[in-house]
């Protein structure tokens, strides 16, 4: 055989084993496991501020510390979001991982056009804020899920959707903090937003996960 | 790097599919096994020489009570594995030239 020949029959061999081990998730997953909890923190915050206002009043330390943070909450979470997806995006373009690459852009834009418009929008307009998160969260998960194919997250969307519609037409709110006279009210939309945005990213890491491991078991089963 | 100077680590098919599969990140046996096709005696001798050649490292967990073994390539077997393939294209280009 000469230098050409094995020359080509090396790269081809290079590219199939590639492109076979590039049904690993791995690293898109974590990407959203990160996105999740970062989300999970802002809306643990939010919880404990709303007991702390009415346990303990809104000029306490504690009180203000927290609605402090709460308050730049925008800003961090749209650093973070940088960070996390340059950190991704490099460590999944060294895999040479083009689906994994192309699944990382997408919700880099989500996440930080998200931001951004929330950064730009700021207080002026919360509602407006909330239905572009929703909905570009929920094309990013449809996007998802059809790529990984788990077709049944299309049917979390749609009932998230309904939930979400219900909630802004009849304008449903709660009261999630009380101090004397004085209440903190939340509407039902954006307590669906903060579920999407933890609880609907955590399950997208939690597919993605398995659809890792089926695809080992059926290498198990294929041998 | 010539052709002929290709170093040991990647002078064998099953050694140069563990590269390339490890190229992807980190893999247990079994992946590896899927991956390259090779039988679990010959895999196992490979990657016993190439943790040799310090061209991969391995880690020892375990997940639940069953021991798992994973794989990944080291700085060192990047390299090499990165010189080999622009060596490969140099060799289809100037062919292809001629």
């Amino acid at each position: 055989m000469n230098d050409y020949d094995q020359a080509l029959e090396d790269i081809n061999l290079i590219k199939k084993i590639i492109y076979k081990a590039q049904k690993d998730f791995s690293g898109i997953s974590n990407f959203f496991l990160g996105v999740a909890l970062l989300n999970a923190f802002f809306v643990i915050l939010k919880i404990v501020s709303y007991t702390l206002i009415t346990g303990k009043g809104y000029d306490a330390g504690a009180t203000q510390a927290l609605i402090s943070i709460v308050r730049y909450k925008n800003i961090s979470l749209m650093v973070f979001y940088v960070m996390l997806y340059l950190y991704y995006r490099t460590k999944i373009k060294n895999k040479m991982d083009n689906f994994g690459l192309a699944l990382v852009n997408i919700w880099g834009i989500i996440f930080i056009g998200i931001g951004l418009f929330a950064l730009i929008i700021s207080n002026k307009n919360i509602d407006s804020v909330q239905a572009v998160e929703f909905v570009s969260i929920l094309m990013g998960i449809c996007i998802t899920a059809l790529l990984i194919k788990k077709e049944w997250i299309l049917i979390f969307c749609v009932i998230i959707s309904g939930f979400y519609m219900f909630a802004l037409t009849k304008d449903i709110t709660f009261v999630v903090a009380m101090n004397g006279e004085s209440r903190v009210l939340e509407t039902m939309s954006s307590i669906i937003v903060d579920v999407m945005k933890s609880l609907g990213i955590l399950l997208l890491y939690m597919s993605v996960r398995s659809r890792k491991h089926e695809d080992r078991a059926n290498t198990g089963r294929t041998k | 790097m010539k052709i002929e100077q290709i170093p040991e680590e990647l002078n064998n098919k099953v050694r140069l599919s563990i590269h390339a599969s490890l190229f992807t990140g980190e893999k247990t046996f079994t992946e590896l096994k899927e991956l390259t096709g090779a039988t679990d005696g010959n895999l196992s001798t490979q990657l016993t020489k190439l943790e040799k050649y310090k061209s991969i490292s391995v880690k020892k967990e375990f997940i639940g009570k069953k021991p798992c073994t994973k794989y990944n390539i080291t700085e060192k077997g990047l390299a090499n594995f990165k010189d080999y393939i622009k060596l490969l294209e140099n060799v289809i280009k100037s062919s292809e030239l001629k």
